[in-house]
């Protein structure tokens, strides 16, 4: 009776803890299976972080992160050398940081990230990359992120116009 | 003999243990933390992509946004084929969004038989939305009328960019 007793208490900490390993396993498979979806996603993760919180932190702090994210796309960049959407984003990223730099009188480092997202963006086949644009650009955009969501929006043409 | 019987037992009981460890991460694994997690992480690098295509294609040349555009629908088609949760209707959605801006980049390519293919995946698209079918003029009115709201915006006071400009009504 007690070796069943026993017996049935492993059963059940096996389930246990099987049970909450699955995440971890589910990672690594989707890791190994899919890497492409899979650090794209983290990739688009930590944009959401740095992007979305970036209009309510002060300057210094969003030039701390937007660094650290610039240097996490570039890491990922001389992995994958002819990423565009790589390139895209760290070009971007420079105007955001130029953008930042700007607010805390850093003027010549400004001008440097903004030559650097020039060069990049315009690599990438732009055709206005002048200082204005592109900052009014990323206004625009930042002004719009918001984290993922589906609201599963449609409406046929009108919502072709409007979405 | 004591010791060979308990060290047999507590064998048994490491077995039964991982045994059981192994069967539950599988079914878990299986039926719901793998769909969720690669539901989610389609749909985050899905967004993701969408907006790498969309600013290839309102800011960079008909090449480049063509690139980029095929990259999102590849993803898209990658969700739909594999079966992937995503919201049914904005798949569709953002499919046939994408094929019309195919489309657009087809006419300035002057391959009409290419642009006549997205146009009508894009109304397949909405069809399968469980919408009417749209009118080729309807869509090609509404794809204009979006580009022309989007260069506003992105592009500021220069007016139309991106293929619309090169366009001849």
């Amino acid at each position: 009776m007690k070796k069943i007793i026993a017996l049935s208490i492993c059963a059940l900490l096996g389930s246990v803890v099987g049970y909450f390993c699955a995440p971890i396993a589910s990672v690594a498979m989707l890791q190994s299976t899919d890497p492409e979806t899979f650090y794209g996603s983290s990739l688009a993760l930590y944009k959401n972080t740095v992007v979305c919180d970036c209009n309510d932190r002060p300057p210094s702090e969003s030039l701390q992160e937007l660094s650290r994210y610039l240097s996490t796309l570039q890491t990922a960049k001389a992995k994958n050398q002819n990423s565009k959407v790589l390139s895209q984003e760290i070009g971007l990223t420079y105007v955001r940081l130029s953008r930042v730099e700007e607010k805390l009188n850093h003027q010549f480092q400004a001008d440097e990230d903004m030559k650097h997202g020039q060069v990049e963006l315009a690599s990438l086949g732009w055709k206005d990359v002048t200082k204005s644009h592109l900052r009014s650009l990323v206004a625009q955009l930042d002004s719009q992120y918001k984290p993922v969501e589906h609201s599963g929006q449609v409406g046929v043409t009108t919502a072709i116009s409007t979405k | 003999m004591k010791v060979l019987k308990t060290l047999l037992f507590c064998s048994a009981c490491g077995l039964v243990f991982l045994l059981l460890a192994v069967f539950s991460c599988a079914i878990r694994v299986k039926y719901s933390a793998l769909p969720k997690l690669r539901a989610s992480s389609a749909s985050s690098y899905a967004r993701f992509l969408e907006g790498y295509s969309f600013l290839q294609y309102n800011q960079a040349g008909a090449e480049q946004g063509k690139t980029a555009l095929l990259v999102y629908l590849g993803e898209l088609r990658k969700i739909q084929n594999e079966k992937i949760e995503y919201p049914e209707k904005s798949l569709h959605f953002d499919s046939a969004l994408t094929y019309l801006r195919l489309y657009r980049l087809e006419l300035v390519a002057s391959d009409s038989t290419k642009a006549e293919e997205y146009l009508s995946l894009a109304q397949n698209e909405f069809l399968m939305l469980g919408q009417k079918k749209i009118s080729t003029e309807s869509l090609i009115k509404a794809i204009e009328k979006r580009e022309i709201d989007e260069a506003r915006i992105y592009n500021g006071d220069k007016g139309v960019m991106g293929p619309v400009v090169e366009l001849k009504p």
